[in-house]
């Protein structure tokens, strides 16, 4: 194992780390509970009240696309730095109190300078990781991403249940500003001047390419991190099909991330659903070594097979649960399921692209499984008085079964594999 | 000469690069032999949606793409650069070799965090689970 000061846990990458998790430990505490705010606090319907917290993925999804301009402009600790200093601003804006409008705005400004700040703080400390430490490092700071996905669900929804939202509301701005402490004390390696010259050279190469009429404006994807508003820059056909699977799936775990708690509240499953995420994460950490391996050895079909049954297994789990055992055995299925079919799905996509497209392939699966989770409440929010909350998630499951004969057909004509 | 097409695999460090010129040697006294030049990309994979990892690791992919195909390009047609995706370097290498139907790996001793002295756990599996003979370079 590298030494603390000489190898990867330089000050650097564990600033930089902690920022990261307190990023996501801010963003999931809100993300479970806003639902429930917004029946509870102003009365609105479940559509609603889901897509105030999913516009915060909407926001984020916006950050991802304009952030080269912001870095060009500011450079990337002071990206950084606006990104978390407006992530604490916004955070206590929510005991404001001041109305769904008010929310909606303040959701997806929250959402679009988290994403902001977490695109930036990866930059700046994987860069600061040692390059024969790279793989090693990176492993660390992705932890802080499960780590922070599975803490923030349970403060939050504890939070919720015991001293309540404005407690929360304060919690998360203190959760942000211990971030924005942390940030300003990153050190970013590339000099503001560097970052600079290159995001304005990539942004001046698509600029030409797009000028001249290449087809090819895509010609420089290394530099597809700095570049310009595109839609082809973050759009790769070929990775359309997969991206259309995923979405199907992750329609069911966006359903699952906003509606859970105030389905947990109407079944009496709360103590259970405050550790739901980290059942969840759990499961997905101990399963995805076995599971990707096998996919690299014996291809897609036997891995997505497993990884289909489970998540539709645990759809149905969860609707009809009837106790805490069952909610977290259906969260380890789900956690099984999205650990198996999201990972083989980026695969595939970028696998199926040519090697100067395989980054914009990337974005274009992950635009799909954002945009899943961030509409999912838009789309579907309506069915719940309909059928309850039990009724969504069982038919989720029965979509996901869908997009499980979507994969083989597509499959099939060789779409995707 | 018993190799007809010879895989090398590359990750950066300096038991690679050797690992390069012994390739390229053995291809300058074979003129028949291919050379398939290959690099794993571990993806990075997040359920919780895009962290903006990979977009970091593409582009320094795309260093590595581009050093790979310099060491391919006085070689033309006999020589290609492949960028291999997934979670599994070994698993990738060895189905690479078996795909391309290589009858020789050549690769370094250990990647870019190992011990000096220690064979790495990917060339030692790759020495283990590839049809072909293997050829360590240090």
């Amino acid at each position: 194992m590298p030494s603390r000061n000489t190898g990867i846990f330089t000050k650097g990458f564990v600033l930089g780390t902690l920022v990261n998790l307190l990023l996501y430990v801010n963003y999931y505490t809100l993300m479970v509970v806003m639902a429930n705010y917004c029946m509870e606090t102003y009365a609105t319907d479940l559509g609603t009240a889901g897509f105030s917290a999913s516009i915060f993925i909407v926001g984020a999804l916006i950050a991802r696309f304009v952030s080269p301009a912001v870095i060009g402009a500011l450079g990337r600790k002071k990206t950084l730095v606006l990104g978390v200093g407006m992530m604490t601003v916004l955070s206590a804006c929510y005991l404001l109190n001041a109305g769904m409008a008010a929310l909606f705005c303040i959701r997806i400004l929250h959402g679009f300078f988290y994403g902001l700040a977490q695109t930036t703080v990866t930059s700046i400390t994987t860069e600061s990781i040692p390059d024969e430490h790279k793989g090693e490092g990176i492993g660390y700071y992705m932890l802080s991403v499960t780590v922070g996905s599975a803490v923030g669900p349970f403060l939050g929804t504890s939070l919720m249940h015991g001293p309540g939202f404005t407690v929360m509301f304060i919690v998360c701005s203190i959760v942000a500003a211990a971030g924005l402490a942390g940030a300003t004390n990153v050190h970013d390696m590339k000099s503001k001047a560097a970052a600079a010259k290159e995001a304005r050279e990539g942004i001046e190469d698509l600029a030409v390419a797009e000028t001249a009429g290449a087809p090819d404006a895509n010609a420089h994807p290394a530099r597809v991190s700095h570049r310009k508003l595109s839609l082809s820059t973050f759009i790769e056909s070929s990775a359309l099909p997969i991206s259309f699977v995923i979405v199907l799936v992750y329609l069911g775990y966006g359903a699952v991330i906003t509606y859970l708690n105030a389905f947990a509240a109407e079944a009496n499953l709360t103590a259970a659903a405050g550790v739901f995420f980290v059942a969840y994460a759990v499961t997905m950490l101990v399963s995805r070594p076995f599971t990707g391996k096998a996919f690299d050895r014996r291809g897609d079909l036997p891995v997505m097979t497993s990884g289909f049954i489970a998540f539709v297994a645990g759809m149905v789990v969860i609707g009809t649960s009837g106790n805490g055992a069952m909610l977290l055995a259906g969260a380890c299925l789900m956690g099984y399921g999205i650990g198996t079919i999201q990972p083989s799905g980026l695969t595939l996509a970028v696998r199926r692209a040519a090697d100067d497209r395989f980054d914009v392939a990337n974005s274009t699966f992950f635009i799909c499984l954002d945009a899943a989770i961030g509409l999912c409440p838009l789309l579907l929010g309506w069915t719940v008085p309909l059928i309850g909350y039990r009724g969504l998630f069982v038919l989720l499951g029965g979509i996901s079964i869908v997009a499980f004969f979507l994969y083989l057909a597509l499959r099939k004509r060789g779409l995707i594999a | 000469m018993w190799y007809s097409k010879i895989l090398v695999a590359y990750d950066g460090s300096k038991p690679a690069d050797r690992a390069i010129e012994i390739a390229c040697d053995m291809a300058r006294e074979n003129p028949g032999a291919h050379l398939v030049f290959a690099h794993v990309l571990k993806l990075v994979d997040s359920t919780f949606g895009e962290t903006g990892m990979n977009q970091i690791l593409f582009e320094q992919a795309r260093d590595v793409q581009e050093h790979l195909e310099k060491a391919a390009r006085p070689f033309g047609e006999r020589a290609q650069v492949k960028m291999l995706k997934g979670t599994s370097p070994a698993t990738l290498l060895v189905n690479c070799c078996k795909d391309e139907a290589c009858d020789v790996v050549v690769m370094g001793s250990r990647g870019m965090g190992g011990v000096k002295g220690y064979l790495g756990s990917v060339s030692r599996s790759v020495v283990q689970e590839a049809e072909a003979p293997v050829v360590i370079a240090k």
